[in-house]
C-alpha cells in the first residue's frame, strides 16, 4: 500500500488535541469574580492533575475519528497487494514512457526519471504487465510486454542515459498507445509518462487524442532552470571565394532571460581564431558577430563556444562545417550573345554565386561534361546542337535550359521531344486581344524549389510580367509543367532523364517577347532556375540532431556498387555504417558533433547540433499537457500531485470506506457525549 | 422564610427595589422606630447651654443679637443638642465590596446601612459626617447636624464608585488624625486585612476617644462558601485567581475566614470596639441597634 499525500499523516499530531482538551480543557475553568483570596490556597498540581483523564471512551472515539479522517485524506493506494488486487479487479496493462530528450540529461533529472521507471516497474503485480518505450523525437519500444518485473528493470539499466533528441509527445504518446492493441481488452490500460514537462515539447495542435480507456498519468521529475545556449549561427557552408563570405552573426539565448556575460570563441579546425565577449539584454537574447575568416579549398570543421557553465553544457557549442570550392561555368548557347547582357548580368549579380556565366556562340563546347558545365543553356537556337552529345550530357547530370524564340525551328525540336524535350512545339501564339496584348504567368507551383522563393507579396512580381509572345507547348509523358500562362498553355516544363533534368522556357530570355527582364522577379527566378538545373543550393553549415542524412547528401547513391570504400564515423568515434555492411538510405544524426563521411581517400564532414528549442526548459502545465492529448476530459488538476489524485481515483478504494468509518465514529462520540452531558446535567 | 411585620420594610431584598437611598434611609429608621419598645431620643435636648464668642465661621444665625446690643460683642447661643453625638461613617469603597451573589452587592448594602445611619442621627440631632476609602480617602464630608447636610451624604453615598485595592490599615490612621472632636466612628467594610495590623489603628482610634462601631460586611457567600464546582476564583482587588475545588477548599476557608472573624471580634474586644457582624442576606435593624448602643454608651 503507499500514500498519494503521506504527507497527510502529519495531521496524526492532531490527537494530541482531544488529549490534550481532555487534560487541559477541565483546568481552564471559568475564572469566577470573588472579594479576596486571603483564605484560599494554592492547590497543589498533582492533586488537580490526578482529576484530569476522565471519559476515557470519548478520548478513545475521538481520537480514532481523528485517525480514520487522517488515513482518508493521506489517499492510501492500495497495489502490490493481494487487497490492491482484490479492490482492483482487473490486470493492468502498464506502458512507461520514458523521455529521454537533452533536457532530461540534466542532474539530477535523469536519475530522478530512473528511480521513478524502477518504481513503476516494481509496481507490476499479479496479472499486471508492462511495456517501457523511451522518446525524444524519436519513439524507441525498448521490450515486448512482460509480466516480470525483473527483467523490464534489466532493460531499463541497459539503456541507460538520455539523448540529445528533442522532445515530442504527441508521436510518444500515439506509439504507446498503439501498444495497448496487443493487450487484452478488459486489461486496464494506463500510462505513465516520465518526463520533465518541457513546453517545447507540446504540440502546436494536436488533433489526435487518447483512447477513452488509456489513463494518462504525468510524473513530473524535472524543474524549470535557467539555460543558456547557441541559439542560432548564420553560416554558410560553402565558400567560393578565398574567405567566408559573410560576418558570422552567433546568436546567444538564456531561458528564463537574465542578462548574463561570458565570452564566445571561434574555432576553425581546432584552432582559436577569434573571441569575443557578450552580454544578453533584458530579454534573454544577444548576438555576437564574427568577422570572415578566410580559407583554404576543401572541408573545415569548426565549432563556436560559449564559454558559461549550466546545467546543459551541450547546448553552449556550435559545431559547423565550411567548405571553400570554385565556382562552376553557366554556358550560354546563343546566336545573339549582345542579347544576353539581361541574363549575363541577372546571373553574375549577388554574393558568394556557386556559378559563373559564360556566353558562347553555337554549336557551343566541343565536349560537354556535367562536372565541367553542369548548366547549359540553349537561347533561340533554330535548332538544338549535337542531339547525341546533348543527351548524354543530360543522362550523366547536366542540367539543360531551353529558351524559345522567333529563331526556333519547331521540327528541329520535336525529332527530339520523345527522347530529350518534355515538350513538342506547336505554333507560336502572339498575344492580341481587343482588351490587351499580353498574357502572364498566373498557375505556378509555388512549393517547387524553383518558384518557392517567390511567397506572398513576392508572387506579384512574377505574376505582373507581361508576356507579349511565346511557343505553344505539347507536354510529354514523363514532363512536369511547373508553370502555365493565364490561357492555360505551359510556361515552363520540366523532364528527368537519367540523374539530369531539361527544363523549357516558352518564351524569350531578352526584351523580345515579354518584359520579364525588366521586372524585380528576373534575377531570383534565373538563380533558382540555374541552382536548380545544375543542382546547386544554398548548404546550411551545420545540421540539427534528429535529422536525416540521406544517401545522395554524402554521395552514396552514385558510388553504389562501390560501398566498401564509405565510412560514416560518428562523433564519439565509433563507425555508422561498417566495411561489411551495405551503404544505407539514409543515417539518423543523433549526437551533436562532427560526422565524418570517409570516401576512398578523401573525407567530407557533416556538423550535427542541438535542437535549440530543447535547450528550452520552460515548463508546460500538467493540465495543458493532459488536455492536449487527453479524450475530452477536462483537466481538473493544477499541479503534478493534484493530477495523480485525479488519475488514480480509482486506486483508492479505502477513501470512502475511511472517511465514512470516520462520519461513524464521530457521530457515536456525539450521542455518547451527549449522553454523558444529560447524565451529568 | 417570614419576617416579623415591623421589620419587613427594612429587608435588604425589599430596600434593593426602592430608588433614592433618602427613601430607604426614611423606610429603615422609620420602621426601626417604630418596632422600638423605647424612645432613642435619649439625652435630645434644645436647651440652652452656654454663650460662646463669635468666632469666623460661626452661622451668623446663631447670633444672639439680644446680647451684642448690650455689650456691643458678638456671642453665638449654643444649645445642648448641638453637641449631642458626633458620628463618622467610614465606608470602605474597595473593589472586593462590588461582590453580590445575590441581588444586593456588599457597597449597596453598606450604602444602606450608611444612609440609614446618616438619617436616625440627623433625626437624633446627632451631626453625622461621610469619609470613603480603599488605599486612601477621599468623599470626606465634616459632619453636620442639619438636615440638608444629610442630603449632601446621600448624594455622595449614590456618586460613589468602586475603588482599588485596600489598605484599610493606612486609610484609617489618616482618618484618625482628621477626625479631631471625639465621635462616634462607624466603620463599615469586609475587613480583608491583617487583624493585628487592623487592631492597632482600631485602638488608635480609641485612645483619642471615639466610640469606635465595626460592620464587618460579607456577603452570604463568603460567609458559607456553598460553591459546589471546582472553578477558578480570581481576586477583585488584586486579579491574583487560583483554582477552587470544593472537596478540597472549602473546609480550609471557612476554618480561616472564622479565624479571621474570631481573631477580629477579640481584637475589637480588647479595644472595647462594638464589633457587629452582618451578611448582605439580612435586615439592617442589628446594625442600627449596635449605633443606639453605642450611643448610650457614651450619652
Amino acid at each position: 500500500m503507499e500514500f498519494l499525500n503521506p504527507f497527510f499523516w502529519l495531521g496524526a499530531t492532531a490527537l494530541t488535541a482531544p488529549i490534550l482538551l481532555h487534560l487541559v480543557r477541565r483546568h481552564r475553568r471559568e475564572r469566577v469574580p470573588f472579594p479576596s483570596l486571603m483564605f484560599l490556597h494554592q492547590i497543589p498540581t498533582k492533586e488537580l492533575r490526578r482529576k484530569k483523564l476522565t471519559h476515557l471512551f470519548l478520548l478513545f472515539l475521538r481520537c480514532l475519528g481523528l485517525l480514520l479522517i487522517v488515513a482518508a485524506f493521506s489517499r492510501p493506494m492500495v497495489s502490490g497487494t493481494w487487497f490492491g488486487n482484490l479492490a482492483m479487479g482487473t490486470p493492468r496493462s502498464l506502458v512507461i514512457l520514458i523521455d529521454s530528450s537533452m533536457s532530461m540529461s540534466r542532474e539530477p533529472v535523469w536519475q530522478k526519471a530512473s528511480e521513478v521507471a524502477e518504481q513503476r516497474v516494481r509496481s507490476l503485480t499479479g496479472g499486471d504487465e508492462g511495456l517501457i518505450v523511451r522518446f525524444g523525437e524519436t519513439v524507441e519500444v525498448l521490450s515486448s510486454w512482460e509480466a516480470r518485473p525483473e527483467r523490464l528493470l534489466s532493460v531499463l539499466h541497459s539503456r541507460s542515459g538520455a539523448s540529445f533528441e528533442g522532445t515530442s509527445y504527441g508521436e510518444a504518446l500515439r506509439v504507446a498507445s498503439e501498444q495497448f492493441k496487443e493487450q487484452q481488452a478488459n486489461s486496464r490500460k494506463e500510462i505513465v509518462l516520465i518526463t520533465d514537462l518541457q513546453l517545447s515539447g507540446l504540440p502546436e495542435s494536436q488533433k489526435w487524442r487518447l483512447p477513452d480507456d488509456v489513463i494518462l498519468t504525468i510524473e513530473s521529475v524535472g524543474e524549470e532552470s535557467a539555460n543558456l545556449f547557441v541559439e542560432e549561427v548564420r553560416l554558410e557552408r560553402f565558400s567560393f571565394g578565398e574567405q567566408h563570405p559573410y560576418p558570422i552573426v552567433t546568436l546567444l539565448k538564456s531561458t528564463p532571460p537574465q542578462r548574463l556575460q561570458g565570452e564566445l570563441q571561434l574555432f576553425l579546425e581546432g584552432q582559436l581564431i577569434d573571441r569575443k565577449g557578450f552580454e544578453l539584454n533584458q530579454d534573454g537574447t544577444g548576438q555576437v558577430t564574427f568577422r570572415p575568416f578566410a580559407l583554404e579549398a576543401g572541408p573545415h570543421t569548426g565549432r563556436i563556444v560559449a564559454q558559461v557553465e549550466d546545467l546543459l553544457p551541450a547546448d553552449n557549442i556550435f559545431f559547423f562545417v565550411v567548405e571553400r570550392r570554385e565556382s562552376q561555368p553557366i554556358t550560354v548557347v546563343s546566336s545573339r550573345p549582345s542579347s544576353m547582357v539581361y541574363l549575363k548580368s541577372a546571373l553574375s549579380s549577388g554574393q558568394n554565386l556557386p556559378f559563373r556565366v559564360e556566353v558562347v556562340e553555337p554549336p557551343g563546347p566541343a565536349r560537354l561534361i556535367p562536372e565541367a558545365r553542369p548548366v547549359l543553356i540553349l537561347d533561340n537556337l533554330a535548332r538544338p546542337p549535337r542531339p547525341d552529345a546533348l543527351k548524354a550530357y543530360v543522362t550523366n547530370g547536366g542540367g539543360l535550359l531551353v529558351s524559345l524564340g522567333n529563331s526556333v525551328r519547331p521540327e528541329a525540336y520535336n525529332r527530339l521531344a520523345a527522347e530529350l524535350f518534355p515538350a513538342e512545339l506547336d505554333q507560336r501564339q502572339f498575344i492580341r486581344s481587343r482588351d490587351r496584348n499580353f498574357t502572364s504567368i498566373t498557375d505556378v507551383d509555388w512549393q517547387h524549389p524553383i518558384f518557392s522563393v517567390f511567397q506572398e507579396s513576392h508572387r506579384a512580381g512574377l505574376v505582373s510580367v507581361q508576356f507579349y509572345s511565346y511557343w505553344k507547348l505539347r507536354p510529354q509523358q514523363g514532363s512536369t509543367v511547373l508553370a502555365r500562362f493565364d490561357d492555360s498553355n505551359p510556361a515552363l516544363l520540366e523532364r528527368t532523364l537519367g540523374r539530369g533534368r531539361v527544363l523549357v522556357f516558352a518564351s524569350s530570355l531578352d526584351r523580345v517577347w515579354t518584359d520579364f527582364p525588366l521586372r524585380s522577379a528576373y534575377v531570383p527566378f534565373w538563380h533558382r532556375l540555374a541552382g536548380y538545373a545544375g543542382g546547386w543550393s544554398a548548404s546550411a553549415a551545420a545540421m540539427t540532431v534528429g535529422e536525416i542524412l540521406g544517401s545522395d547528401q554524402y554521395g552514396a547513391k552514385s558510388e553504389r556498387g562501390s560501398t566498401s570504400s564509405w565510412n560514416i564515423v560518428d562523433p564519439n568515434g565509433q563507425r555508422v555504417i561498417g566495411l561489411d555492411q551495405e551503404t544505407p538510405d539514409f543515417v539518423e544524426l543523433k549526437f551533436p558533433g562532427h560526422y565524418e563521411i570517409r570516401k576512398n581517400k578523401k573525407t567530407d564532414w557533416v556538423a550535427v547540433n542541438s535542437d535549440p528549442r530543447e535547450s528550452d526548459l520552460q515548463q508546460v502545465p500538467v493540465d495543458k499537457l493532459l488536455a492536449r492529448f487527453r479524450a475530452e476530459r477536462p483537466a481538473t488538476s493544477s499541479s503534478p500531485q493534484a493530477t495523480r489524485v485525479s488519475q488514480e481515483e480509482h486506486r483508492q478504494p479505502l477513501w470512502w470506506p475511511l472517511l465514512l468509518a470516520a462520519a461513524l465514529v464521530l457521530g457515536i462520540e456525539s450521542l455518547v457525549a451527549n449522553h454523558r452531558r444529560r447524565v451529568i446535567e | 422564610m417570614s419576617k416579623s411585620p415591623s421589620l419587613r420594610f427594612i429587608d435588604p431584598l425589599v430596600l434593593s427595589r426602592i430608588r433614592g437611598l433618602q427613601l430607604i434611609a426614611k423606610t429603615v429608621v422609620e420602621g426601626f422606630v417604630t418596632g422600638l419598645h423605647r424612645s432613642p431620643y435619649h439625652g435630645f435636648s434644645l436647651n440652652f447651654s452656654e454663650y460662646r464668642q463669635y468666632a469666623p465661621g460661626d452661622d451668623i444665625r446663631s447670633i444672639d443679637w439680644k446680647v451684642f446690643g448690650r455689650t456691643d460683642r458678638f456671642y453665638v447661643k449654643k444649645y445642648e443638642g448641638d453637641t449631642n453625638c458626633q458620628m463618622y461613617l467610614l465606608l470602605d469603597n474597595s473593589a472586593s465590596m462590588g461582590y453580590a451573589s445575590g441581588p444586593i452587592s456588599k457597597i449597596d448594602y453598606a450604602r444602606y446601612l450608611a444612609a440609614s445611619l446618616s438619617y436616625l442621627a440627623v433625626r437624633q440631632s446627632d451631626a453625622a459626617g461621610l469619609a470613603a476609602f480603599d488605599s486612601g480617602v477621599f468623599n470626606r464630608i465634616p459632619p453636620r447636624a442639619q438636615y440638608r447636610h444629610f442630603l449632601t451624604i446621600l448624594h455622595r453615598l449614590e456618586q460613589l464608585e468602586l475603588g482599588s485595592r485596600n489598605n484599610i490599615g493606612e486609610a484609617l490612621e489618616e482618618l484618625a488624625r482628621l477626625i479631631r472632636k471625639r465621635s462616634i466612628v462607624v466603620l463599615i467594610s469586609d475587613f480583608y486585612h491583617e487583624v493585628e495590623e487592623l487592631s492597632k489603628t482600631l485602638r488608635f482610634f480609641h485612645h483619642r476617644g471615639n466610640d469606635v462601631i465595626l460592620f464587618h460586611l460579607l456577603d452570604p457567600v463568603e460567609l458559607k462558601m456553598p460553591l459546589a464546582d471546582s472553578c477558578t476564583l480570581q481576586d477583585m482587588e488584586t486579579s491574583d485567581y487560583l483554582s477552587y475545588v470544593p472537596d478540597h477548599s472549602r473546609a480550609g476557608y471557612l476554618e480561616l475566614l472564622q479565624q479571621h472573624i474570631g481573631d477580629l471580634q477579640r481584637g475589637c474586644r480588647d479595644a472595647r470596639i462594638d464589633y457587629t457582624l452582618l451578611s448582605t442576606d439580612e435586615p439592617l435593624d442589628r446594625a442600627l441597634y449596635s449605633y443606639l448602643s453605642a450611643r448610650q454608651r457614651r450619652y
